[in-house]
C-alpha cells in the first residue's frame, strides 16, 4: 500500500466566539515520514484534536499549510483547500462514529460507495469481506453496531478506515472508551496492524503510556505549541522542559522546586522544606552560579534508598503503597514538597535518605 | 471593520448552503403568518365596510371597540374562561401526571388512553359535549332526573353561567391530556435519588412533593401554562360549536367576535379586535416568562 | 389510592367517547328517556352513502389536505432543522426563536387578511387555500421537534461521513435522515392530526363540499327536516375520530415523544 509523508508548516488556528478570540494552535510545524507511527500527546484542551481535524479537512486553519504526499491540501496564503473526501485520508474517532442504522458490512462498505471510481457490487463485497477477515470480524458482518462490544466496534471503525487503502491514517484517541484490560490488548493489536499495513499514521492521545508504546516518534503538545518532538525513549530520558518531564512516565517524574545555593564547595537545592545536596558532576558548569529559581527532576524509579546521612537529603516516609510488583514510597514534607520513590524493596524504617544518582538528575530553569 | 470580523467567524459556503436549506420553510412562514399579521395590523387602521368607501381612520376602530359592549363582554369572558380552564387543567393535569408516574401494570396502555381526548377533533368533542348538555336528549339531564337531584330538566346552554361552565368542562376534558403528557415528561426527568434521600431524611409524602417535586418541575409547569394560556385565549372552535356565543352574546370570546365582524364585513373592526387579541397573548406570554425568571432567580 | 385514581382517570377520559359511540348506534337520540334500545348501524350507512350529505367528500378533502400539508411541512423542516442544528451561520439561534414567536400568533389575526388575499386570487374553496396556511402554521412545531431530534445525533457521524468521502447532501440523505426518521415521523403525525382537526381556516376559506373538511362538515351538519340529526352527527364524529384514535394508540410512542420535544422548546 502506498503511504504518504505529511508536512505541516506554521499551522495556526484561532476560534472566535462571543467571548473573544482563543488561539488553540499557536505555530505548529513538523513532518511525518511515510509509514511512520506518529503520536501527538498532550492533555485535554491542548489543541491536538483540532490539529488532527485540520489535517483531515474537518476544520480550516487560520494560517499555515499542510501537505500530504505530493498534494498541498491546505494553504491559507494560496487559498487552497481540499475537501476531506479528496484527501485520501481515513479517520478513526474516539466514539468510533459507526453509522447506527447500517450493518457492519454497510459501514465498512460506505467509503467505497462514495469514491469517484465506481466499484461494482461484487468488488465492494470482496473488499469488505477481505477487510473483515483481516480484522477477524467476518462473523459480525450482518450485525448492527449496537449489538457489538466496545472492542468489536473499534475493529469495525478500523475496518471502515482501511478498506479503501488510504495513504494516511488519523486516529483520535481510539482507545479511550475501552476499559483498562481491553485497552492494553487493543494497543498491542493496533501496533501490529500498523506494522503490517505500513500506512502513515498520526495518532492523538492524552495517555502517555499509549504514546510511549505505540509511537515511532512522539510530539508532546501543550497550550497549542509542540513542547518536544523525538523518539519515545529520548523524550523519556531527556525531557526538554518541566511540562514534558512531568507528563511522561508513570508515576510522573518528581519535580522539586527550589533555589540553587553554593556553600563552600557544595551545591544545594534549597527550598522551604529541606536542602537537597547535589553532586557537582551532575550540574553543567554555568549552573554553579546561584539562580533565583530552579527545578530538579528525578524519576521515582531512579531514586535509591539509603540510611540517613548517605544521600541528597534525609526524609521521613509518609505512606508506602504495595502495588504488587513493587512499592511506591511517598514522602510528604511539611511545607508541601512531595517525593515519590519506586522501589522493589520496602524501606525498613521511616527515616531514610534519598540518593540521587548524578546521571539521573534533570535540571530545569523555572 | 466589525462586520467583516463577524463574517470571518463563518465560512461563506456553509452559510450559503444553510440559508438555502432554510429558505423554503422560512419563506412559507413569512408569507402566510408574518405578512397576514402585519396586514391585519394595517387593516385595523381603516374603516372597512362594504357599503362605504375605504378610509383611513387611525385609531377610530380601536376606540370604537373599547366602548362596544360586545367587545368588553368578550374581553372579560375570554380572560375568565382562560383563567378558569388553565387553573383546572393544571391541577388535574398534575394529579394525573403524578398518577401516571407511578409504576403499575398497564401504565403505558393508560398513558395512550389518556391521549384519546386530545386526538379527536375539537369539533367532535364540542358536539359530544353539546349533546351531553342538551336539554332534551342530554345524558346530564337524564342523570339529574333519574337520580332525583331535580325534577325538572336544566337548560344548561340557556343560562350564561351554566354555559360558561359547560365550555370550561368541555375544554378541560379536551386539553388536559396535553398538560398531563408534558408534566409527566418533567416528572420522569426528576432524579429518583432525591426522593430516596428525602425519605431517609424523614420527609413525608406531602413534604416531599412540596420541597422536591414542585420546585423542580417549575420550568415544565411554566411551559405547560404558557402553551395552554395562549391556546385558551385564542379559543374559537369549541365556542362556535358548543354555544355559538350564546345564550345571546354571553359566551362570545375574542376570536368569535372577530370572526363575526369579519364575516359581517366589518373588516376594520375585525382586524382591530384581532390586533388586540394578539397583544393580550403577547403580553401574557411575556408576563409568564418574567414571573418564571424572577422566581428562578429567587431560588 | 392509585387504583381509585386510575378509575377516575379512565372514566373521565372515556365516558364522552363511549357516549358518542352509543348515540351513533341508536336511531333516536332521546332513547334514554323513551327507553328504546334498538341498536343499528343505520346512522353510519346514512352518512357514508347519502350524496347530499357529502361526508365522503369531506373525508377525502381532509385526508388529502392533511397528508399533503404534513408531508410538505416535514420535508421543509428536515432541511431547515439540519441547517439549524449543525451548520454555523449568523442567526442560527435567532431564527428558531423567531419562528417560535411566530407560532404564538392567534389564527384570528391571520385569517382576515388571508381571506381577502385568497378571494382576490380566486383561490377560495381550493385545496391550496388550506394547505399553504397549514404549512405555515405547522412549521414551527415540526421544526422544533425535528431540530431537537437532529441535535441528539452525534456530530461525529457527520465528520465520519465527510472523511469517508461523502459530500454534505450525501451525508444528509444517507446518514442523518435515516437516523432521524423516528423524529420526522413524530412531526408528521402531530402535523397530520393538527391539520385534520383545524377548523377556523377551513370554515373561512371553503364554501362547499369540493374543499370543505371534516370538522366543517360535522359542525354544519343539518338535518333534512330542520331538526338536529344527532345520530348522524355522532356517526360522522365516530368515523372522523376512530382513525385518529387508532393512529394515536398505534404510534403513541411517536406522538408522545413529539409532544414532549415540541414543548421543551421553552
Amino acid at each position: 500500500m502506498k503511504s504518504a509523508s505529511v508536512l505541516i508548516s506554521n499551522l495556526q488556528k484561532s476560534f472566535v466566539s462571543l467571548k473573544g478570540k482563543t488561539e488553540v494552535l499557536k505555530s505548529i510545524s513538523f513532518s511525518v515520514r511515510p509509514g511512520e507511527f506518529f503520536v501527538l500527546l498532550g492533555p485535554s484542551g491542548c489543541g491536538k484534536s483540532t490539529l488532527l481535524n485540520c489535517i483531515a479537512g474537518l476544520e480550516k486553519p487560520s494560517s499555515g499549510s499542510i501537505q500530504i504526499a505530493e498534494q498541498v491540501v491546505v494553504d491559507t496564503r494560496k487559498k487552497i483547500f481540499v475537501e476531506p473526501a479528496a484527501r485520501d485520508t481515513a479517520m478513526v474517532f474516539q466514539s468510533y462514529a459507526l453509522y447506527p442504522h447500517m450493518t457492519v458490512h454497510q459501514n465498512i462498505a460506505f467509503p467505497l460507495t462514495n469514491m469517484k471510481r465506481k466499484y461494482t457490487k461484487t468488488e465492494i463485497c470482496e473488499k469488505v469481506k477481505n477487510t473483515a477477515r483481516f480484522l477477524q470480524i467476518e462473523h459480525l458482518l450482518e450485525r448492527k453496531p449496537k449489538e457489538l462490544s466496545g472492542g468489536q466496534r473499534q475493529r469495525v471503525a478500523i475496518g471502515r478506515a482501511i478498506v479503501r487503502q488510504p495513504k494516511l491514517f488519523l486516529m483520535d484517541e481510539p482507545l479511550s472508551n475501552l476499559d483498562a484490560q481491553l485497552r492494553m490488548e487493543m494497543r498491542a493489536q493496533l501496533k501490529e496492524l500498523q506494522r503490517r499495513l505500513a500506512i502513515t499514521t498520526i495518532y492523538v492521545t492524552h495517555d502517555q503510556m499509549e504514546a510511549m508504546t505505540l509511537g515511532d516518534r512522539i510530539a508532546v503538545i501543550n497550550d497549542g505549541v509542540i513542547q518536544q518532538m523525538d523518539k519515545p525513549a529520548e523524550v523519556y530520558a531527556h525531557p526538554a522542559n518541566p511540562f514534558v518531564a512531568g507528563f511522561i512516565g508513570a508515576p510522573p517524574m518528581n519535580l522539586i522546586h527550589g533555589k540553587l545555593v553554593r556553600e563552600e564547595n557544595k551545591v544545594f537545592l534549597r527550598n522551604q522544606d529541606a536542602d537537597f545536596i547535589l553532586p557537582l558532576k551532575a550540574l553543567p558548569a554555568e549552573s554553579l552560579v546561584a539562580r533565583t529559581g530552579c527545578i530538579i527532576g528525578i524519576r521515582p524509579e531512579d531514586i535509591l534508598i539509603g540510611k540517613p546521612g548517605e544521600g541528597a537529603v534525609d526524609v521521613s516516609v509518609s505512606v508506602v503503597e504495595n502495588v504488587g510488583s513493587e512499592f511506591l514510597i511517598h514522602i510528604f514534607m511539611e511545607r508541601g514538597t512531595k517525593v515519590t520513590v519506586k522501589s522493589s524493596q520496602k524501606p525498613d524504617s521511616t527515616d531514610i535518605a534519598l540518593i540521587f544518582p548524578p546521571e539521573k538528575i534533570h535540571l530545569f530553569g523555572s | 471593520m466589525p462586520v467583516r470580523k463577524l463574517l470571518n467567524r463563518f465560512e461563506k459556503r456553509e452559510v450559503v448552503t444553510a440559508y438555502f436549506f432554510l429558505f423554503p420553510a422560512v419563506s412559507v412562514v413569512v408569507a402566510f403568518v408574518l405578512i397576514p399579521v402585519a396586514g391585519t395590523y394595517y387593516n385595523s387602521f381603516f374603516r372597512d365596510v362594504t357599503y362605504l368607501p375605504r378610509k383611513f381612520v387611525g385609531l377610530a376602530n380601536f376606540s370604537n371597540i373599547l366602548s362596544d359592549p360586545d367587545f368588553l363582554n368578550a374581553f372579560r369572558f375570554t380572560l375568565l374562561f382562560t383563567g378558569m380552564t388553565v387553573a383546572i387543567e393544571t391541577v388535574f393535569g398534575l394529579l394525573f401526571a403524578l398518577l401516571l408516574n407511578e409504576q403499575f401494570r398497564g401504565r403505558s396502555m393508560l398513558r395512550a388512553v389518556v391521549l384519546i381526548p386530545w386526538a379527536i377533533p375539537t369539533i367532535v368533542s364540542a358536539k359530544i359535549w353539546k349533546l351531553i348538555f342538551d336539554y332534551s336528549y342530554g345524558v346530564l339531564n337524564f342523570c339529574i332526573i333519574s337520580f332525583g337531584v331535580s325534577s325538572d330538566k336544566i337548560n344548561w346552554l340557556g343560562a350564561p353561567i351554566a354555559a360558561f361552565w359547560a365550555l370550561v368542562i368541555a375544554e378541560v376534558w379536551k386539553t388536559t391530556p396535553f398538560v398531563v403528557i408534558i408534566l409527566l415528561a418533567g416528572l420522569q426527568a426528576l432524579p429518583k435519588e432525591l426522593y430516596l434521600q428525602a425519605q431517609i431524611d424523614g420527609a413525608g409524602l406531602w413534604k416531599r412533593f412540596r420541597a422536591i417535586t414542585l420546585p423542580l418541575i417549575r420550568p415544565v409547569l411554566l411551559i405547560a401554562l404558557i402553551f395552554r394560556t395562549i391556546d385558551s385565549l385564542r379559543v374559537f372552535d369549541l365556542v362556535y360549536v358548543l354555544t355559538g356565543g350564546g345564550p345571546g352574546s354571553s359566551t362570545k370570546t375574542l376570536s368569535v367576535v372577530g370572526f363575526e365582524w369579519y364575516t359581517s364585513d366589518l373588516f376594520g373592526k375585525g382586524s382591530a379586535v384581532s390586533v388586540i387579541t394578539f397583544c393580550i397573548v403577547f403580553a401574557i406570554t411575556i408576563a409568564y416568562l418574567k414571573i418564571g425568571r424572577f422566581r428562578e432567580s429567587l431560588q | 389510592m392509585v387504583r381509585t385514581g386510575i378509575c377516575i382517570l379512565v372514566l373521565f377520559t372515556l365516558l364522552p367517547v363511549v357516549w358518542m359511540l352509543w348515540i351513533s348506534l341508536v336511531p333516536q337520540p332521546d332513547f334514554l328517556f323513551t327507553g328504546e334500545t334498538a341498536y343499528s348501524l343505520d346512522n353510519y350507512k346514512n352518512i357514508l352513502t347519502s350524496k347530499s350529505l357529502h361526508f365522503i367528500d369531506y373525508l377525502r378533502n381532509s385526508l388529502i389536505i392533511s397528508i399533503v400539508a404534513a408531508g410538505m411541512v416535514t420535508f421543509l423542516s428536515s432541511f431547515a432543522g439540519y441547517a439549524v442544528s449543525r451548520m454555523r451561520f449568523p442567526g442560527n439561534i435567532a431564527m428558531p426563536l423567531a419562528i417560535l414567536a411566530l407560532s404564538m400568533f392567534p389564527p384570528i389575526s391571520i385569517v382576515g387578511y388571508l381571506y381577502r388575499v385568497f378571494a382576490s386570487m380566486g383561490m377560495l374553496n381550493t385545496y391550496g387555500a388550506l394547505i399553504l396556511p397549514y404549512i405555515a402554521l405547522a412549521v414551527p412545531l415540526s421544526l422544533w421537534i425535528i431540530m431537537s431530534y437532529f441535535a441528539q445525533i452525534p456530530r461525529d457521524l457527520d465528520k465520519a461521513g465527510f472523511v469517508d468521502g461523502a459530500g454534505r447532501y450525501r451525508v444528509l440523505f444517507k446518514i442523518i435522515l435515516p437516523i432521524a426518521l423516528p423524529g420526522i415521523f413524530s412531526a408528521f403525525l402531530l402535523v397530520f392530526i393538527a391539520c385534520f382537526n383545524e377548523f377556523l381556516f377551513a370554515l373561512m376559506f371553503t364554501v362547499d363540499f369540493r374543499a370543505q373538511t371534516v370538522p366543517v362538515g360535522i359542525a354544519l351538519f343539518e338535518g333534512l327536516h330542520g331538526e338536529i340529526p344527532w345520530g348522524n352527527i355522532m356517526a360522522a364524529s365516530a368515523v372522523a375520530s376512530i382513525p385518529l384514535i387508532a393512529l394515536t394508540l398505534l404510534f403513541q410512542k411517536y406522538v408522545i415523544h413529539g409532544l414532549m420535544t415540541g414543548s421543551v422548546r421553552g
